[in-house]
């Protein structure tokens, strides 16, 4: 569909060359679409056309206005010449009242010529598309400044606005994490600890059950315990504190390897039976240690 | 007067001891010679002096010390299933005409006319050495 509304061209005759191809530019918006007009058009319409008339009627009603610059356009517009100035007269009174309506554009790659060069002033600071670049983007731009239409979509603004959580730090202390591993792993060996005794206790040499009947069959539960719970135990126990030295201090690592070599031997007392020297009894200060910080 | 549990019996396992010992088919009678030193009159054979103790594992510096102390012993018993003793202080001890037990070997013991020689066979005649773990 045609749109009836005019996109109107405003350059300046610098060279039969430029001239043509301006007019090869309007074929071209007219082929995508896009009513457009310059005054070689309006001068086939009618055979003798007032071109002031024409420009101070048709750039005011034009949607769009193509202003194609050259620093021939600068030169005739900042002086007032001819077609151009008067055109540029209406630009400069409207360019501020419509900001989509009038598109700057330049045919020479703006990277070989000085900007200055071909804007006119009162025109400084403003935008002008490089149709050499857009040519390359299948005039996107160019497309996109006629038709008002975005070339991206931007999420609308949320009412809901994300802001970041301020993370605690917690105090500087080396010493309280420390602490705190240790404490944790203490706690995971009293479970162990505590385990083992109410077995010991249970089905041990000096349970109730052991003084009453030595002769009970009761020892081979002890006996199975032993190597499905106390054993196990102790070897996490070792593990444990193994993995973790550093947060033993100097007399705590003695009393862990007393613990150690009891419970190694109370393994191999189990393989077969050693001299009772060989295997010392459970230290006391170990479970001092341990439960010390309850 | 203070006696030391983890060497000798405490006074409930003594009396659980002569008790056993007054109900087993082989013995006519015991008396007690000392605190835990008791003379086993057996049914047609000889009797047996035994020490009973309460080691958690005898080992040969245990037997040799008492062993010393109670020379006409023939069978030293750490009282307890959950006591034990080195294969080193077994082997010693037979070599010397000594046998040493835990409770429930002794038992079995009393009924072998040389104690000392007393050995338990599981059910595929294997030797068992229950005071070995």
């Amino acid at each position: 569909m045609i749109d009836e509304q005019k996109v109107m061209i405003s350059y300046s005759r610098d060279s039969d060359g430029h001239n043509k191809r301006v007019i090869s530019f309007a074929n071209f918006l007219r082929d995508s679409g896009y009513n457009c007009w310059l005054d070689q058009l309006f001068k086939q319409q009618e055979t003798s056309i007032d071109f002031n008339e024409m420009m101070l009627k048709e750039l005011p009603n034009a949607i769009k206005v193509i202003v194609i610059l050259t620093p021939n356009y600068k030169h005739r517009a900042e002086n007032f010449i001819g077609g151009v100035g008067k055109e540029f007269r209406i630009i400069n009174d409207e360019i501020l009242k419509y900001p989509t309506k009038y598109i700057l554009v330049s045919f020479s790659p703006l990277a070989t010529i000085p900007i200055d060069s071909i804007l006119p002033n009162g025109l400084n600071g403003r935008e002008i598309l490089d149709l050499s670049l857009d040519a390359n983007d299948c005039y996107k731009n160019l497309f996109s400044k006629l038709s008002d239409k975005p070339l991206y979509i931007f999420s609308p603004v949320s009412e809901q606005k994300i802001e970041p959580m301020a993370e605690k730090i917690v105090p500087f202390s080396i010493a309280k994490k420390k602490n705190a591993d240790k404490d944790s792993i203490f706690s995971t060996i009293q479970e162990y600890l505590i385990e083992n005794k109410q077995l010991l206790t249970q089905y041990g040499p000096n349970s109730l059950v052991a003084l009453n009947n030595p002769i009970s069959n009761s020892v081979d539960t002890w006996k199975q315990l032993k190597q499905s719970t106390i054993i196990p135990n102790n070897t996490k126990i070792i593990m444990l504190l193994e993995s973790n030295l550093a947060l033993l201090g100097k007399k705590e690592k003695e009393i862990f390897y007393k613990f150690k070599i009891h419970a190694q031997a109370f393994a191999l007392n189990q393989e077969e039976r050693n001299d009772k020297e060989a295997v010392p009894q459970f230290p006391a200060e170990f479970e001092t240690l341990i439960f010390k910080e309850d | 007067m203070y006696v030391d549990y983890n060497v000798y019996p405490r006074p409930e396992s003594i009396d659980f001891f002569e008790k056993v010992i007054s109900n087993h088919d082989s013995v006519i009678s015991w008396n007690e010679i000392n605190d835990y030193y008791y003379c086993i009159h057996r049914v047609n054979k000889s009797s047996v002096n035994v020490l009973v103790l309460n080691l958690y594992t005898v080992g040969l510096a245990d037997y040799v010390e008492f062993i010393d102390q109670y020379p006409n012993a023939d069978s030293i018993i750490t009282i307890s299933n959950w006591n034990g003793y080195t294969i080193q202080a077994k082997e010693e001890s037979r070599k010397n005409g000594v046998g040493i037990f835990v409770m429930s070997e002794f038992l079995g013991a009393l009924n072998w006319d040389e104690p000392y020689k007393y050995v338990r066979y599981d059910s595929d005649g294997n030797p068992l050495h229950l005071g070995h773990r």
